[in-house]
């Protein structure tokens, strides 16, 4: 196929302008900012059109680029291709909202009918994607020779893998990988895993707490149980205090007050001894009252004779001169009553038989009395005699009677008497004494067995209860002790094992309760976390299938790259072998491709890789891939070169192996734009035919 | 005899708990809950209904307390209650025991027992939940005792693992009303067995209205209505996507969407069709716009699959874009590769 020419009427800074192209050749001249790159988008829009671009590519959106600021509407040009021997014009209108293209044979002047918008139709093969593989060559961008051989080696790679020089099948493979990992490590698996255990512990745990509660009733229960005993234990102890523990030390203390009591009772059994001994003593010895009265008696005895003897000297004393006395006495006073009686008889007046009666009387009374006086005196005489006679009897007698008394008392005299006396008197007194101890002791002693016995009975009776033989000894006071504390022990134990019962079962409640309370979220935590799994289980479904999407996407492409590597990559390689022999000249010739998409060049029986291969070598070698796809993709027909720019970053030598490489391929039309002399004058060196079209000065 | 319906009040659910919305579902059904009292006694009814569930999960003693202060508020109601599958009685249940005030009735075995109200001459027939699941159909063989009186049966269950129900059975029994609770969304399943559904949705999948059954019984007539009750409703929201959609724009149709529909409720929000190749529907900025609770994005990038077939018939992209239609895949599966694989190829070019 070859471009004749070039209209572009609307186009950039294009405007109604006419540029035809010869076969061979073509070098389009122009400095920067004279339209080359326009000319070149316009020659590719006019073959496939011009989109708006969106979103980022609209900086570079070409159909902003180039529509003309002026004429909007007029966005539209046209082209002249020959293509098997049959010129056809293509006329498009740019303009988005009156798009248009027609392809016109010349000859005929009718319309080929177009299925799509571009000219696929008319040649075979031809798109937009085929384009840019052969026709529009592109700078390599490589500034180095080793970037040169990765960009030729790139190249190869998509091109043998997806059959189009752009598409990086690795690239493509990577992203898709990465997405893949990505989205595995989004996986939520393990969370899952870990909320279905959580859920699983929940569902236990409630189960656990059913349990714990059903214990709690049941614990709650015996806790009030045992509380109820502790307290009948208690009621029981006060009780028991009051009998016991209360009783006890008074029992104690009555025992020994019994004891005390015992002890009373002998001493006062001891007085009593005392008081027999000392009252034996006194019985064996005569009574001192005996005694007194012997001495009393005999003092008596001695009082009596000396009052014998006193009244006796008395009486006589007396008597005697009484006696005179009397005598004389009477005599005179008996005469007194006679002569009183005479007187009276002598008396003249009174009566006189009063007289008379009266003084008879009286001399009788008179004479009476003397009679009678004397005879007392005479008795009182005798008496008298008598009396001493008394008197001398009475007093041997009398001191017979105390020799007696001595004699009795075993005694010599008084003296030891009296001492003796004394010596009873003493013990009787002792006696005495004792007894009255004895007697205090009599009333005391009937108390205090009194109280023994009443002690000896509470006593008894308390023990009762303790003992069978209960006795009041120590050794059974010691046993009641024992008894009684072992039973205050059993008690107290008894007590001590409910109060720890009790404290640890209320510690198991509190527990109980806690591990109750601490779980009271948990029926929470059990439907949220399981609204969690569902959401969870469900994201993780889409993520598996978006995982298998990926999968399918990456397994797809793996297949086709393999594919096309074996259909297409091995012609490819095949026709690449052969145009690069031809282009080097025989001096390279089998490119293979090993699997890590690394390109081997044949030089005489040895592979070189690409990269060893100088630039201008490798050059050659993009060129005849370039030329091979051509070849392959249009089946042989020759479809024109388009080289923009693409030779800015060569020197002279490859320029000139490039130029050379590609003006052996005759009967193809090479476009080269450029904004220096270099082609040309390398052009001109080579004796390589061209035709100049120089932008400045065919602009009108 | 007049009587209200509900069920699957789920008191202590917290729905879109902890998300940005400022909205306290929580509280709303307790709220809910308070105006069926009202309700009731504004229409003067003769007995409420609650078809089980009515917390969401075994109640604290102190919740109970709450709802039996709610209880006494009626004038001329009497409650009846059964346990469902998430407020199940359990050993440690504060059901158990529970001094209810005098007009509330709870049903407390697991096998169906009856209470007769002598003054409207009606039996209510019911049983509880005393375990999450029960899988024996227990109401299959319930038949009501007495033709005088109007029996009304009160149940919860409805699949394999909450005893499962035979609408077929259940209409042959004779019930004057079956007053069905466990599943969310209210249906009438015959003229007179109906589900409540959930007095407030619970989740973003109940779209629809919720609230409660009001019906008005005698031996000879009998008329069942269901009422919205609910303070919100949970409504889908479709944007169909083209390459020209922004996100600007997505905001502002979803927007003028809400304000239609009613701010009040909760949207959920799915995005479809075709987007442009550059552009990223951000959904987070997105449920900014309302009460969104979800928003997806389903749309794909649209790749003119046909025109790059053509252009690229050759090559890897082409040959990519056959292989994959032709695949024998799921359509779900293979669309998702053909897109993924496009977008790889395609910036692998770039």
């Amino acid at each position: 196929m070859i471009i004749r020419e070039l209209r572009p009427g609307h186009f950039g800074k294009f405007h109604n302008q006419i540029i035809p192209l010869e076969p061979g050749v073509n070098v389009i001249y122009g400095r920067n900012e004279a339209g080359k790159s326009t000319l070149h988008s316009f020659i590719k829009g006019m073959f496939f059109g011009m989109d708006r671009l969106r979103g980022k590519a609209g900086k570079d959106d070409p159909y902003m680029k180039y529509q003309p600021w002026d004429t909007p509407g007029e966005f539209c040009g046209s082209i002249d291709i020959e293509y098997k021997d049959t010129v056809y014009r293509i006329d498009r209108s740019f303009y988005q909202k009156k798009k248009s293209f027609t392809v016109t044979d010349i000859e005929t002047g009718r319309t080929v009918p177009m299925s799509r918008l571009h000219a696929g139709d008319v040649i075979p093969g031809f798109n937009e994607s085929t384009y840019r593989n052969t026709i529009s060559m592109e700078q390599l961008h490589a500034k180095t020779d080793a970037e040169l051989a990765k960009e030729v080696a790139n190249f190869i790679a998509n091109l043998s893998t997806a059959k189009s020089n752009e598409v990086d099948v690795a690239k493509a493979l990577e992203n898709l990988q990465e997405k893949r990992k990505n989205k595995m490590a989004e996986s939520e698996e393990n969370e899952i895993a870990a909320l279905e255990e959580a859920i699983e512990l929940c569902k236990q745990n409630e189960v656990l707490m059913e349990q714990y509660s059903i214990s709690l009733r049941t614990m709650e229960k015996k806790h009030k149980e045992i509380k109820e005993k502790i307290l009948n234990l208690e009621k029981a102890e006060q009780e028991n205090k009051q009998t016991c523990i209360r009783h006890l030390p008074f029992i104690l203390e009555n025992y020994k007050r019994y004891g005390e009591i015992k002890k009373q009772i002998r001493d006062i059994r001891e007085k009593t001894e005392e008081y027999e001994k000392k009252a034996a003593v006194v019985r064996g010895l005569p009574s001192s009252e005996r005694i007194q009265n012997d001495i009393t008696k005999y003092e008596q005895l001695t009082v009596e004779k000396y009052e014998l003897e006193q009244a006796f000297h008395k009486d006589v004393d007396e008597l005697g001169p009484k006696i005179e006395r009397q005598d004389k006495n009477t005599r005179y006073l008996s005469l007194i009553p006679a002569a009183a009686g005479m007187l009276l008889l002598a008396i003249p007046f009174g009566a006189i038989i009063l007289k008379g009666v009266i003084g008879v009387l009286l001399i009788v009374i008179g004479i009476y009395l003397y009679v009678t006086k004397v005879k007392d005196i005479e008795k009182a005489r005798n008496h008298i005699t008598a009396l001493r006679k008394e008197y001398e009897k009475n007093v041997i007698h009398i001191q017979s009677r105390k020799k007696d008394i001595l004699l009795e008392n075993k005694v010599v005299n008084l003296e030891n008497l009296r001492s003796k006396l004394n010596e009873i008197l003493i013990a009787e007194h002792e006696r005495s004494y004792a007894r009255q101890l004895f007697e205090d002791s009599k009333n005391e002693l009937e108390a205090l067995r009194n109280k023994r016995d009443e002690i000896h009975h509470q006593v008894m009776n308390f023990m009762k209860f303790y003992m069978n033989d209960p006795d009041m000894t120590e050794e059974c006071m010691l046993e009641l002790k024992n008894i009684i504390s072992e039973r205050q022990e059993e008690h107290k134990e008894e007590k001590d094992s409910l109060l720890k019962q009790e404290r640890d079962l209320a510690l198991e409640i509190e527990k109980l309760k806690w591990n109750i309370e601490a779980l009271e979220d948990n029926e929470n935590q059990l439907i949220k976390k399981q609204q969690m799994l569902e959401q969870m289980q469900h994201r993780e479904q889409e993520r598996k299938e978006e995982i298998s999407s990926i999968n399918l996407a990456i397994r797809t492409i793996q297949n086709l790259a393999v594919h096309i590597h074996d259909s297409f990559g091995a012609e490819l390689n095949e026709r690449i072998s052969a145009m690069v022999y031809e282009v080097t000249g025989g001096i390279y010739g089998d490119i293979i491709m090993d699997e890590r998409m690394s390109i081997k060049v044949r030089h005489n029986h040895s592979y070189v890789p690409l990269d060893r291969l100088s630039a201008g070598t490798i050059e050659q070698v993009y060129l005849a891939i370039r030329l091979a796809l051509a070849d392959l993709f249009f089946n042989k027909e020759k479809m024109p070169i388009i080289i923009d720019d693409a030779f800015a970053y060569y020197d002279d030598e490859r320029m000139s192996a490039a130029l050379r490489c590609l003006t052996k391929e005759c009967d193809r039309q090479i476009l080269i734009f450029t904004c220096h002399h270099r082609e040309t004058e390398l052009l001109e060196k080579e004796q390589i035919p061209y035709h100049l079209i120089d932008l400045e000065n065919s602009c009108s | 005899m007049r009587f209200v319906h509900i069920a699957d009040v789920h008191l202590g659910a917290k729905p879109e708990e902890g998300k940005p919305l400022g909205i306290d579902r929580g509280k709303e059904i307790y709220e809910s809950f308070e105006h069926v009292i009202s309700f009731c006694n504004q229409e003067r009814a003769d007995l409420l209904l609650i078809a089980g569930d009515l917390f969401h999960r075994q109640p604290l003693l102190r919740e109970l307390r709450e709802i039996n202060s709610y209880f006494e508020q009626l004038t001329q109601t009497k409650v009846l209650i059964m346990a469902g599958n998430h407020d199940y009685i359990s050993p440690r249940s504060s059901y158990i025991e529970f001094p209810w005030c005098d007009n509330v009735y709870m049903f407390m075995s697991d096998e169906p027992g009856s209470i007769y109200f002598e003054d409207i001459q009606t039996r209510v027939y019911g049983l509880s939940y005393f375990s999450r699941d029960i899988t024996t159909a227990k109401y299959d063989k319930l038949l009501p005792e007495r033709n005088q009186e109007i029996s009304i049966l009160l149940a919860h269950g409805g699949d394999e693992r909450n005893i499962p129900i035979d609408k077929e059975k259940l209409a042959a029994a004779g019930f004057d009303y079956i007053a069905l609770g466990h599943i969310h969304k209210h249906e009438f399943l015959t003229k007179n067995i109906a589900y409540a559904g959930s007095l407030e949705p619970l989740d973003k999948n109940e779209l629809g209205d919720h609230g409660l059954i009001y019906g008005n019984l005698t031996k000879e007539q009998q008329e069942f209505a269901f009422y919205p009750f609910s303070k919100r409703k949970y409504k889908l929201i479709t944007i169909q996507s083209d390459e020209k959609m922004t996100n600007a724009e997505l905001k502002k149709k979803v927007m003028e969407c809400i304000q239609v529909e009613g701010i009040m409720n909760l949207y959920r929000v799915v995005i479809e069709g075709k987007r442009d190749e550059q552009i990223k529907f951000v959904t987070d900025e997105l449920m900014k716009v309302g009460n969104i609770v979800e928003a997806v994005d389903h749309t794909r990038i649209n790749y003119d699959f046909k025109m790059l077939k053509e252009e690229n018939a050759d090559n890897m992209i082409g040959l990519f874009i056959d292989r994959i239609q032709s695949e024998n895949m799921e359509e779900s599966v293979k669309e998702k590769a053909l897109y993924i694989g496009m977008e790889a190829l395609l910036h692998a070019r770039d």
